[in-house]
């Protein structure tokens, strides 16, 4: 064959090349290139995010083009959002699930009811939807009658993401009690609720996991104080635990930062019967507003029995997670199989803790380390040698996430310095720790960081987030 | 590289007629000669017609490289009794490297290496031709896509104004 030509290629091996194609944007210039490649850009296209005011960028005036392969739509960044305006004829909705017939998952921004009811009845197989909400709940609407379409119609669902959906913990547990045939086919259930509310109860948790037995995945802000009633106990966990086997991934966090002063109705021996009673668990986050004691065997026996399952984990004040007193490895740093760890509010972890963690989890691509008094940069140091010497020697994947929050003892230039190990391997830091105040000249220790980024290239670093005093500069001195 | 006599050796032949020896094991990584072999296994010489000579080379070259690349993992798997994983590892990224290096071709090498992949039914090397494309296609404005493929521009201005309207409704899916 002479010269062969892309637009010869048999049509199952163009359509292959063209799923491959992304960004969005590569997507678009691919689109204009010709008629055939407009055709088959369009025919292949598999998520999508739709942008736009409808009142000032007025719908197209031809025909929307058909995309029949988009499986994941995005329309909760069309404004105005959420709203069928009564003024302006809508042209979108009707019209969206006749362009877009293969949509499985849906995000959409529901300010009120109508435009779930108007949706949902084009598209009744959904298998996933995130419903996004900032606004408050419209008042005097009727507990649960916000997400009750959902339900009514899309008899399918999978799962349902509420992370940022304003509504009441009641509105979740009087929809998902009134629809127990859906509720049973739940596999996943995500319930931050946009951090707004004060977490569900004991009972509201016993009401929703008893009509869901298939969850897979449930995330929920829980109410751990027991200075209240109907506060999250070790018996609630267990009730959890054995309504729903299943659980791959459970996080329940503290549903505001505060420290309480109540010691908890949640014991380390509560915690290990619930991951007994769940053999599939893989990630699994518990930030608790109290420390709980003794919960280092815990982890460990967590780590003996389940070092490969285990891969992330998010533990808020648990006494004695990793301590690093002497040479054998203890707490956390058992659980070898750890792809990322977050450890929170923690008095009693330190430097040696982080040596401990950087030989035992070998594995871990992600770290986070919020609120710990006792580190210092020699922890961090110690962490990023352990990692950068076992990808000289081996080869293996390393640390490439770090978050450093509030902790008191790192300031960040030393911080800065003691990742040098790590330079080339990070993609993504985040840290707010101080920029100086044991030196009294600012501006020159602040220089003295920064110069470690001008001069020395971090090469796969991808997104950095850092925090300033008010009116400093990063500029660099020279 | 030392191959035991005993193994079969099969003819291949491109379509300018240049003839390749080969070991079955190698041949065997193409689906298409793989299925011949089974059907009728005193089968030795096999005319390709759609694949030149220069091509046929490069499609042997690479089944070669993963060949050996699967033999020697295997032997270090049984030396050992279990694999060792960053053994594994490295030698995987060290069969990346190679990929790469070897993806290095002229956009005409490149199309004609993925009608080979498809018609000899290479997976590995169909997959990796065709992730090679699609990244050719990537970063560039039409008129340069049109160009690197050779492609005419069929689009009369009101259909290039009409495809161009709809893009500023499509964004990618935010995370």
């Amino acid at each position: 064959m002479e010269n062969a030509n892309i637009n010869h290629f048999p049509e199952h091996v163009l359509l292959r090349i063209f799923s491959l194609i992304e960004p969005t944007r590569a997507r678009n210039a691919a689109s204009l290139v010709s008629r055939r490649w407009y055709g088959l850009e369009r025919l292949t296209r598999s998520s999508l995010s739709l942008r736009g005011n409808l009142i000032t960028n007025p719908y197209p005036p031809h025909s929307f083009p058909r995309f029949p392969s988009v499986s994941s739509l995005d329309v909760s960044n069309l404004s105005p959002w959420g709203r069928v305006p009564s003024d302006t004829p809508f042209l979108v909705l009707p019209t969206l699930p006749h362009c877009f017939p293969a949509v499985t998952d849906l995000t959409l921004y529901s300010r009120d009811r109508t435009a779930l009811i108007s949706l949902t009845h084009h598209w009744p197989r959904l298998k996933r939807v995130k419903l996004i909400r900032w606004q408050n709940r419209p008042n005097g609407a009727h507990i649960g009658s916000d997400l009750n379409p959902l339900f009514d119609v899309c008899q399918e669902i999978e799962e349902v993401d509420l992370n940022e959906f304003y509504c009441w913990t009641e509105d979740v547990v009087e929809a998902v009690r009134s629809h127990p045939l859906v509720a049973r086919n739940l596999t996943g259930l995500d319930l931050m609720l946009t951090n707004s509310t004060d977490g569900f109860r004991a009972s509201e948790l016993v009401s929703i996991v008893e009509v869901c037995p298939s969850l897979r995945r449930l995330i929920a802000p829980c109410v751990f104080h027991t200075g209240g009633v109907d506060f999250v106990s070790d018996a609630t966990l267990h009730i959890l635990a054995t309504n729903c086997p299943y659980l791959t991934t459970l996080h329940l966090l503290a549903a505001n930062d505060l420290q309480v002063n109540h010691p908890l109705a949640i014991t380390a021996a509560g915690l290990e019967i619930v991951f007994s009673s769940l053999p599939l668990l893989t990630d699994f986050f518990l930030d608790l507003p109290h420390p709980i004691v003794e919960a280092g065997r815990l982890i460990e026996n967590l780590g003996q029995c389940r070092a490969s399952l285990i891969q992330n984990l998010k533990l808020g004040n648990f006494e004695g997670v990793c301590k690093g007193m002497w040479l054998h490895l203890d707490g956390v740093a058992i659980c070898g199989g750890l792809k990322s760890l977050c450890l929170k509010r923690y008095h009693d972890v330190s430097d040696a803790s982080l040596a401990a963690i950087g030989r035992g989890c070998t594995g871990l691509a992600k770290f986070e380390l919020i609120g710990c008094d006792l580190v210092t940069e020699l922890g961090i140091q110690k962490l990023a040698k352990k990692f950068e010497k076992r990808l000289r020697e081996t080869g293996r994947q390393t640390l490439k996430d770090l978050t450093v929050l509030q902790c008191a003892l790192i300031s960040s230039p030393t911080l800065v310095k003691a990742l040098e190990p790590l330079r080339d391997q990070l993609q993504r830091l985040q840290f707010n720790c101080r920029w100086t105040e044991l030196d009294p000249n600012m501006k020159e220790v602040l220089a003295e960081g920064f110069c470690l980024w001008p001069y020395k290239s971090w090469d796969n670093l991808r997104e950095l987030s850092l925090w300033l005093p008010a009116g400093v500069f990063p500029v660099p001195s020279n | 590289m030392a191959r035991s006599s005993t193994e079969n050796m099969i003819t291949l032949m491109s379509s300018d007629g240049e003839e390749f020896m080969v070991t079955e094991k190698v041949a065997r990584e193409c689906t298409t000669i793989r299925n011949m072999l089974e059907d009728d296994c005193v089968i030795t010489n096999i005319p390709l017609p759609n694949v030149t000579s220069d091509i046929l080379s490069m499609v042997i070259e690479y089944c070669m490289e993963h060949v050996a690349a699967a033999e020697k993992a295997a032997a270090e798997t049984a030396e050992k009794g279990s694999s060792s994983a960053p053994a594994a590892a490295k030698a995987n990224k060290d069969l990346e490297e190679w990929d790469k290096a070897f993806m290095n071709v002229d956009v005409y090498t490149l199309c004609d290496l993925i009608l080979a992949a498809n018609y000899l039914n290479v997976s590995g090397l169909l997959d990796l031709t065709i992730q090679t494309a699609a990244n050719l296609i990537k970063g560039k404005s039409p008129e340069q896509i049109r160009k690197t493929f050779h492609i005419q521009n069929d689009l009369s201005l009101e259909e290039e104004e009409k495809i161009r309207s709809q893009t500023p409704w499509a964004f990618e899916k935010s995370e």
